[in-house]
């Protein structure tokens, strides 16, 4: 009974090692296939090629599709920092969801609105409509009152009132900041319009100091729980999304900060109802399309535009985020389980799609095994030590060294952070990742797993706090 | 086990002692750059009211103070070029930029890093550095692949008004048509005849299409019969071409020309002689546009909608709304009266 208990944790112990060195390696891979090119364009001087790109008709113009349920701490800032974008033809259109705060209302007063009459094109399906307002002082910026139906159901409405081909889906809570729609639009103009969506840098901006809604100071947050958010962010955007991005495998964009092509949007369907990970949906959705279609289209991925929203500083509504966020991938998965290992949807069926599902979705399990694993080792004594300390080294390669090796890619590229002591901080954090932080994030992940088979359903309840304001 | 639990220790010892050695080179380098930085932005302070002073002619300007801070002097102009609109201004800090920047950057088109090519054909093209033109047709020429590189040199070689890239920009139809049309418009205006040139010696359509852009980017009216003429091409990309340049030119001379865009099959036209009306301010085409409110496509009953409220008024539009067949023309007929904005539908 001894012998079999210990082969089964042996052998248990063999895979949860190879899934998570093989995984670490996975994460290598990425980083330096994209490292040279993110190099080399870092160093590119961006105001000359912007300063060229705006020249006369060269852009196309965007709608930027707001979707607002119970925003009225932030939306306003939201909007005003989206009228100070330097770029030459967009339109700012906020969809209030149903809000039960003064989120209209608010709108409203700060932006002179009033009803209009619009033709709404209803390409695709959403809830009724209320009202139309427009600003009489910014004339760009309207705000579409509907009946609740979700960040999905707001943003086909946002596309059906949109007047421009390209649309912009932020959060609204977000700032954009002032060049970031003209970065993101250079691989579709330098593509001919063979990008057809666009992700940028989604970055924590607690502990930023916003003034006239635009970025004025960039520095670190206190909590240990949003520096080690920080983190995150730029393993998730820098190795992961970057290194997809370089073989036209991303399969997210960011809800809070994408660019897309109206019409290919349209052509897939739109934004899913009823689905939490709408915006990973669309992605997976748009990728099915242009392969069944054989159309050569690319999703990328540029780390440079750079969208500021506000993290979680609680571990209660961190809980709740991830949660959702894990139910929403675990929901886009099983939503186009006909790709998995599918040769007809080419790499994306066969390498990126299996990679969200073992990895991204299913890696939380084998993390956990390898948790409990280190604890039975440690204190039944039931396995051999080589076994748990490789566990354990494996599970700091995994966790801190990957982490660490982000906040060096970002010092490398981007260096938003411009103190020294930016850098040592979320260096010596990045290493305590596996000790603390990432075993949270592994329940989190697997409650949201177990609640993707119960449908819980919400829209987020994020406690608002606005980033217009240093955090202490 | 005591090998293996050491082997093990010995991983986790390497990978932190590499980790913790790439540390401190990043903060050796931040620790650099930042010192770089303000260093280079306290120079920027000091010489900036020298060069403001120099430009206005109100002092002299050591020029070798510029060629020692090559990156300042850069900014310099470039910060200077792009807050000011005055041609006397501009042209001083492209002579200047010239003498301050020339040898540097003859060096930097010449480094292996191809940022710092780049980002130098940038500056070249931005401050006119007619000077570097030959060295720059020399590497044009001996560039076999039209990659990122060709390409950019391609814009900034166009911009020092060097026609010779034409034959080799314009061969075959292997470019897309926004890069002919980047290419074209950077050509300065004694290009002109040149261009014109090859535009009646070519069959290529993206340069036609090139070219029209051009004229109704530069605004020149008096190409207008070139751009009617394009009017009546078999090319559906160059009659559209040609609406959308009789639009930017607010000017044609045979309006009749527009009628049979009204009955065209594709929207595009219909939408964009709806919008050529309204930019014209043409009268004759109040039937016409009636009907264009009541058309299959969105774009086009917004752009006729937009062009009746214009051209004809908020009485007829009105008259729409209550009385045309349509209820898609009747809601467009009541949004562009209910609303105040005019912003343009996207052709």
């Amino acid at each position: 009974m001894h012998n079999a208990l210990f082969i089964a944790l042996s052998s248990l112990s063999a895979f949860v090692i190879l899934f998570m060195a093989g995984t670490a390696i996975s994460y290598l891979f990425l980083f330096l296939s994209s490292m040279r090119k993110v190099m080399r364009e870092g160093k590119l001087e961006k105001r000359s090629i912007l300063d060229d790109l705006s020249l006369k008709d060269r852009t196309y113009p965007v709608s930027i599709l707001v979707p607002a349920y119970n925003e009225e701490v932030g939306v306003i800032s939201t909007v005003r920092s989206l009228l100070t974008l330097d770029y030459p033809e967009y339109e700012i259109v906020v969809i209030d969801d149903g809000s039960k705060d003064q989120t209209l209302a608010k709108l409203i007063s700060a932006f002179q609105m009033r009803q209009v009459n619009h033709a709404t094109r209803l390409t695709l399906p959403s809830k009724p409509i209320k009202g139309i307002y427009q600003s009489a002082a910014y004339p760009t910026v309207k705000v579409i009152s509907k009946e609740n139906g979700g960040k999905a159901d707001a943003l086909n409405c946002g596309i059906n009132a949109s007047v421009y081909p390209y649309f912009c889906a932020i959060d609204g809570d977000s700032i954009l900041e002032q060049d970031a729609l003209m970065k993101t639009m250079k691989p579709i103009i330098d593509s001919e319009e063979e990008v057809i969506a666009v992700g940028g840098s989604v970055r924590i901006a607690n502990g930023i100091t916003i003034s006239r809604s635009q970025v004025e100071k960039i520095d670190l947050p206190h909590k240990p729980i949003v520096i080690m958010q920080i983190i995150e962010y730029l393993r998730a955007f820098l190795i992961g999304r970057l290194g997809f991005s370089r073989f036209n495998q991303l399969l997210i964009v960011s809800g809070a900060f994408g660019l897309f092509n109206k019409g290919a949007v349209i052509h897939a369907g739109g934004y899913t109802e009823g689905l939490i990970g709408e915006d990973m949906e669309l992605i997976v959705r748009l990728h099915r399309v242009n392969i069944e279609n054989k159309l050569k289209k690319r999703i990328e991925y540029i780390p440079d535009p750079v969208c500021w929203t506000e993290a979680p500083d609680t571990f209660s509504v961190l809980r709740k985020q991830r949660v959702r966020w894990q139910r929403g991938l675990a929901e886009t998965l099983l939503a186009h389980k006909k790709m998995l290992f599918n040769p007809a949807y080419g790499a994306v069926g066969l390498v990126t799609f299996p990679y969200f599902l073992f990895v991204e979705l299913l890696g939380s399990v084998v993390e956990l095994i390898g948790f409990l694993i280190i604890i039975i080792g440690v204190f039944f004594d039931i396995l051999n030590p080589v076994i748990v300390g490789t566990i354990f080294a494996v599970s700091i390669l995994y966790g801190s060294f990957i982490s660490s090796l982000a906040v060096l890619l970002e010092e490398l590229t981007l260096h938003k952070y411009p103190k020294v002591r930016h850098l040592i901080v979320l260096f010596v954090w990045a290493l305590t990742e596996s000790l603390w932080y990432r075993p949270l994030l592994v329940l989190w992940r697997i409650e949201g797993l177990v609640n993707t088979f119960k449908k819980k359903a919400e829209w987020g309840n994020m406690e608002r706090k606005g980033i217009s304001s240093n955090e202490g | 086990m005591n090998v293996d639990l050491s082997i093990i220790g010995w991983t986790i010892s390497i990978l932190a002692a590499l980790q913790v050695i790439l540390l401190a080179i990043l903060i050796w380098r931040k620790v650099r750059r930042n010192r770089a930085e303000r260093k280079e932005q306290q120079r920027y302070a000091e010489l900036l009211p020298e060069f403001v002073s120099y430009l206005y002619g109100e002092s002299d300007l050591d020029v070798a103070k510029l060629k020692n801070d090559y990156r300042v002097a850069q900014r310099l102009a470039s910060d200077i070029m792009s807050s000011t609109r005055d041609d006397a201004i501009q042209e001083k800090v492209r002579s200047t930029a010239f003498a301050a920047l020339h040898k540097p950057y003859e060096r930097a088109l010449e480094d292996p890093s191809w940022p710092v090519r780049m980002n130098v054909l940038y500056y070249i093209q931005s401050f006119q550095m007619k000077g570097l033109a030959p060295l720059l047709q020399s590497k044009f020429q001996k560039m076999p692949l039209w990659n990122e590189e060709k390409k950019q040199m391609a814009r900034t070689l166009a911009s020092l008004g060097d026609t010779s890239i034409l034959p080799a920009v314009y061969s075959g139809n292997q470019h897309s048509q926004k890069f002919y049309r980047d290419v074209l418009l950077r050509f300065p205006a004694e290009a002109d005849l040149q261009l014109l040139a090859f535009y009646e010696e070519t069959d290529n359509p993206s340069y036609q299409c090139a070219y029209l852009q051009r004229i109704g980017d530069r605004e020149v009216q008096e190409q207008i019969a070139q751009v009617e003429a394009a009017l009546a091409s078999d090319l559906p990309e160059v009659r559209i071409q040609a609406l959308k340049t009789i639009g930017n030119l607010y000017y044609m001379h045979a309006p009749e020309l527009l009628r049979p865009f009204f009955f065209s099959d594709q929207w595009q036209e219909r939408m964009l002689v709806a919008q050529t009306v309204r930019k014209l301010d043409i009268h004759q085409f109040s039937e016409e546009l009636g009907q264009l409110l009541g058309d299959t496509e969105w774009w086009v009953r917004y752009a006729a909608a937009e062009t009746i409220l214009e051209v004809e008024g908020a009485e007829k539009l009105m008259y729409y709304v209550k009385n045309h067949p349509d209820s898609f023309a009747r809601d467009m007929a009541s949004q562009w009266l209910s609303t105040e904005s005019r912003s343009n539908a996207y052709a």
